[in-house]
């Protein structure tokens, strides 16, 4: 039972077979004609279209026993046993599997034979992309001057991997992928020679979802005809694309349109039933709003499209502007996100749903329950933690402002130090030690040290960071030490207050000083210039 | 094997699969959501790719020797690639086949971290095995699942032999996810796409067959996001005292600030993957609640409904937007689980410490 795929059946023999591409086979056919043949060739293009098989043709057409043309005969043992894969002189590298540096050096040690059949010796490496470094390196040489029976055909679909010294000793093809008319008419040939019933529709779709690639179309053909049984019908493709019906799309729009999550879970839902590809239905939704945005601007949309002229027009004057400008962007967001998310359809869902959820809702009709002012300030505080290491920062930083020659800190009792001498002497590091700098000494008496530390260190501080924080404070002070800990924002200045307070006190002091320079003001008073604040920097000591 | 043992839903993939115009496709590619018994219906298709005598409709004997070596799990002509994971992890037969593909190495019990891609050693081997001419069958079958796992190397070392395999050849390629393979891939094969189950059609399967509680089949479906035999699996595995675990947990981190820690060790301990999964369904369904202020539409089909009650009231105590944006995270973290070397223990933390700040207004 076994079936060729089509497109390996329906792969060209002849370079007047290939669909497209006539730039290149231009460029080779006379290349051929007038034997003015390069050693390399390079065939780069996305998937499936003639990459493999150009290079196998130009193989075919170098090795022809009626002599070196355009147009190989087909008919000889050479160019029968090219079709057949069987040509010993045509040597068909996966580069993909063969990557290693060590394939490579076997396959260059039988460059120097000459060939044994043919008139050249055809070194075919496909998926030349995947190989390592090293391959490329070790291929450089050859590549550049290889022994005149030698040729040279890489392909690939991602030159962009290749190291600049290998795509300069090559000629490099870069094949265009395909229009949906080239691949709807090579479709259409395909079917007829085989006979199978068809309509126009159908293969349009197909050429549409093949993203002009050929093979992908062949390969869908092969599934069309296994679906419809032999007939490729537009309703069969429709379904076997799993093509989301208009309708479906329509109704997500409709139910956005109209603020109504329960209609929109509800169209969800159904797409779900039907088994619908939700990747694709965001495509379809981000198109669909494209031409609303369209309509919005300019009053029409400029081509023939697939969704009712008047249904479109009808939303175009239901969803404002900004709307639209904003679904597009979530749905362009989504469709970074959805490949993430576990589940397709809670993924789309959600996608619509924020749609709903964050548009600026009108009064009356919020589709949110909490009131905006609630969710405004939610979102501030989405990451308690940093919010409120930057709050107390300010108010410290404030605080400081206030008092600009602050108090000293209370030292502590016995030694007569102050916390923050203590601190920069203790021989903490990272997290321990930025806790102790924003926390302020309580009391030191008879081996009982308390701190005081702000609220937002208390998750990291915790029991073992505590205890080697009073074993540094009792090897400092040298007797045994019991240390309580509160939390609760500090009144007294902390370490890392004081240091920021000096620091900026500094820095103060020194854009001062630069204003008051003579030769400055000299020269704003003579050019205008204008001293920028910000780039004002002391010299580190 | 016979058609009993094969789920209903897939029984209409197989028919439409065998009555195929002008034969099987040489590589076909199966697409379709994780735990709705893919690895099952491949199975099948390539028992009666290797059987002697099939029947009509594509269907093993059961008899002949090649159906007596392929139910024992010895068949020298099917060839499975696996990630290294699963051909190591539980003892299935289809784990058993996809040994044949690993290093030694890769073999030896208790390796600590077991790869889950498919790697280009496994492919190079398999592409030197295919081109000989089969040994006991008159094909060759290869299955690889799932083909998401491929790494970026393997799956370039495959496109050669995808695309113009030995004519004896037949690929059978299983993914969950269309857009995780490369166009490459896509583009060699034929797509088949197997759809979700009915509700009803699995909840019989569920109590029918494998004799689940009905309350109980109604969770788990929902658990797994329609997908049935990840619904078994839970259903299987004592899932009541775990989800009574995991929906304590839940209400811990609600009101302990500091419990993240502990519950993230504990979940790792119990499947990390699944705690977030369920998490993820979870603030999902509070979403809904928000969205519909309460009042869910039944096309929602939550993924626990039997928690209506806690659901709703939980949901009064949350922001929307916040939940919406813990809900990408979770999203986001889900992907990165198992995909990477980041560390499981420190992924369960950073989205439950997330999680208990949801709660924080309330403390």
């Amino acid at each position: 039972m076994s079936n060729q795929a089509l497109a390996r059946k329906w792969r060209p023999r002849q370079f007047a077979d290939v669909v497209g591409q006539e730039h290149i086979l231009k460029a080779l056919v006379h290349a051929l004609d007038q034997n003015r043949l390069h050693h390399a060739y390079l065939f780069t293009g996305t998937r499936g279209v003639g990459k493999t098989t150009i290079a196998r043709i130009f193989a075919k057409a170098l090795n022809c026993e009626q002599g070196v043309s355009a147009e190989p005969c087909g008919k000889c043992s050479a160019c029968l046993s090219v079709d057949e894969g069987r040509f010993v002189d045509l040597l068909e590298v996966d580069a993909a599997s063969r990557t290693k540096v060590d394939d490579t050096r076997e396959l260059l040690d039988n460059v120097q034979y000459a060939p044994a059949s043919g008139r050249y010796k055809i070194y075919l490496i496909d998926e030349v992309h995947m190989l390592s470094g090293h391959s490329f390196n070790a291929l450089l040489k050859t590549l550049e001057e290889p022994p005149a029976h030698v040729v040279f055909l890489f392909a690939t679909t991602d030159p962009k991997k290749l190291p600049v010294t290998v795509l300069s000793r090559c000629l490099q093809f870069n094949l265009r992928a395909l229009g949906e008319a080239e691949i709807a008419g090579q479709l259409g040939k395909v079917l007829d020679a085989e006979s199978m019933e068809h309509d126009q529709r159908a293969l349009a779709l197909i050429a549409d979802s093949a993203r002009g690639s050929m093979r992908d179309a062949l390969s869908l053909l092969d599934q069309a005809l296994a679906y419809g049984s032999g007939r490729v019908v537009e309703d069969d493709v429709r379904q076997m694309l799993g093509m989301v019906d208009d309708a479906y799309i329509q109704h997500v729009l409709d139910a956005l349109a109209a603020s109504d999550s329960a209609a929109l879970m509800d169209a969800v839902a159904k797409m779900a039933e039907m088994s619908v590809d939700f990747e694709a239905a965001l495509d379809d939704l981000i198109f669909l709003l494209y031409q609303l945005a369209m309509v919005q601007e300019l009053g029409r949309y400029p081509v023939e499209s697939r969704f009712d002229r008047d249904w479109v027009a009808g939303v175009a004057e239901k969803i404002s502007p900004e709307d639209v400008q904003l679904y597009y962007q979530i749905a362009i967001n989504g469709k970074k996100d959805l490949p993430y998310s576990p589940y397709l359809r809670t993924g789309f869902e959600m996608i619509v749903l924020r749609m709903l959820v964050f548009r600026p809702a009108p009064a009356g009709e919020s589709p949110e329950p909490t009131p905006p002012a609630h969710g405004s300030h939610g979102k501030q505080k989405q990451r308690p933690p940093a919010a409120g290491e930057q709050a107390s920062g300010a108010e410290s930083g404030a605080a400081s402002a206030r008092r600009p020659q602050a108090e000293a800190p209370r030292t502590g009792a016995s030694t007569g130090e102050s916390w923050h001498d203590v601190v920069t002497k203790l021989p903490l590091n990272g997290l321990l030690r930025e806790i102790a700098l924003n926390a302020v000494l309580q009391h030191h008496q008879a081996g009982e040290i308390s701190l005081l530390v702000e609220p937002v260190h208390e998750r990291v501080l915790n029991a073992e960071r505590k205890a080697s924080l009073q074993q540094a404070l009792a090897a400092y002070y040298g007797e045994a030490i019991k240390l309580t800990v509160d939390f609760g924002a500090p009144e007294q200045e902390t370490p890392r207050a004081r240091s920021d307070r000096i620091e900026s006190e500094q820095r103060q002091q020194l854009v001062d000083e630069v204003h008051a320079n003579p030769v400055v003001k000299d020269l704003q008073q003579r050019f205008g210039a204008q001293l920028d604040d910000s780039l004002i920097q002391g010299k580190k000591q | 094997m016979n058609e009993g043992e094969l789920a209903p839903w897939l029984v209409a993939a197989r028919q439409q699969l065998a009555g195929v115009h002008g034969g099987f496709p040489q590589s076909l590619l199966l697409v379709g959501q994780q735990g709705i018994g893919k690895s099952d219906l491949a199975q099948h298709l390539a028992s009666a790719l290797l059987c002697e005598n099939p029947a009509q409709a594509g269907q093993a004997c059961g008899q002949c020797q090649q159906c007596r070596l392929f139910g024992a799990g010895n068949h020298p002509d099917f060839h499975v690639v696996l990630t290294e994971k699963e051909s190591a992890g539980e003892e299935t037969r289809l784990a058993g086949y996809g040994m044949r593909y690993l290093t030694d190495n890769q073999r030896k019990p208790g390796r600590k971290k077991r790869s889950e891609f498919i790697l280009i050693d496994q492919i190079r081997e398999l592409s030197a095995n295919i081109v000989s001419t089969p040994q006991l069958a008159n094909k060759t079958v290869v299955l690889i699942s799932p083909a998401d796992s491929l790494n970026r190397n393997a799956a370039n070392s495959l496109l050669k032999v995808l695309e113009e395999p030995v004519n004896t050849t037949y690929f059978l390629l299983l993914a969950h996810r269309i857009a995780s393979l490369p166009a490459t891939i896509r583009s060699r094969c034929q797509h088949v796409h197997i759809p979700l189950p009915a509700r009803d059609q699995s909840l019989e399967w569920l109590t029918g067959k494998h004799d689940l509680d009905p309350q109980e089949a109604d969770i788990t479906l929902g658990l797994a996001a329609g997908a049935p035999k990840t619904a078994l699996e839970f259903g299987h595995d004592k899932l009541a005292s775990k989800r009574s675990d995991w929906l304590k947990s839940l209400s811990e981190l609600a009101q302990n600030p500091g419990a993240e820690t502990s519950v993230a060790s504990q979940w790792n301990k119990t499947g990390a993957r699944t705690g977030l999964f369920w998490l993820y369904g979870w603030v999902r369904d509070l979403v809904v609640f928000k969205v519909r202020r309460g009042a869910p539409p039944p096309a929602a089909r939550l993924f626990n409904a039997d928690c209506e009650a806690r659901l709703r009231n939980d949901a009064k105590r949350l922001d929307l937007v916040q939940l919406m944006t813990f809900l990408s995270l979770v999203e986001q973290r889900l992907a990165l689980l198992g995909r990477s070397s980041a560390d499981e223990l420190l992924i369960l933390e950073e989205v439950l410490g997330n999680w208990s700040n949801l709660f924080s207004e309330q403390r």
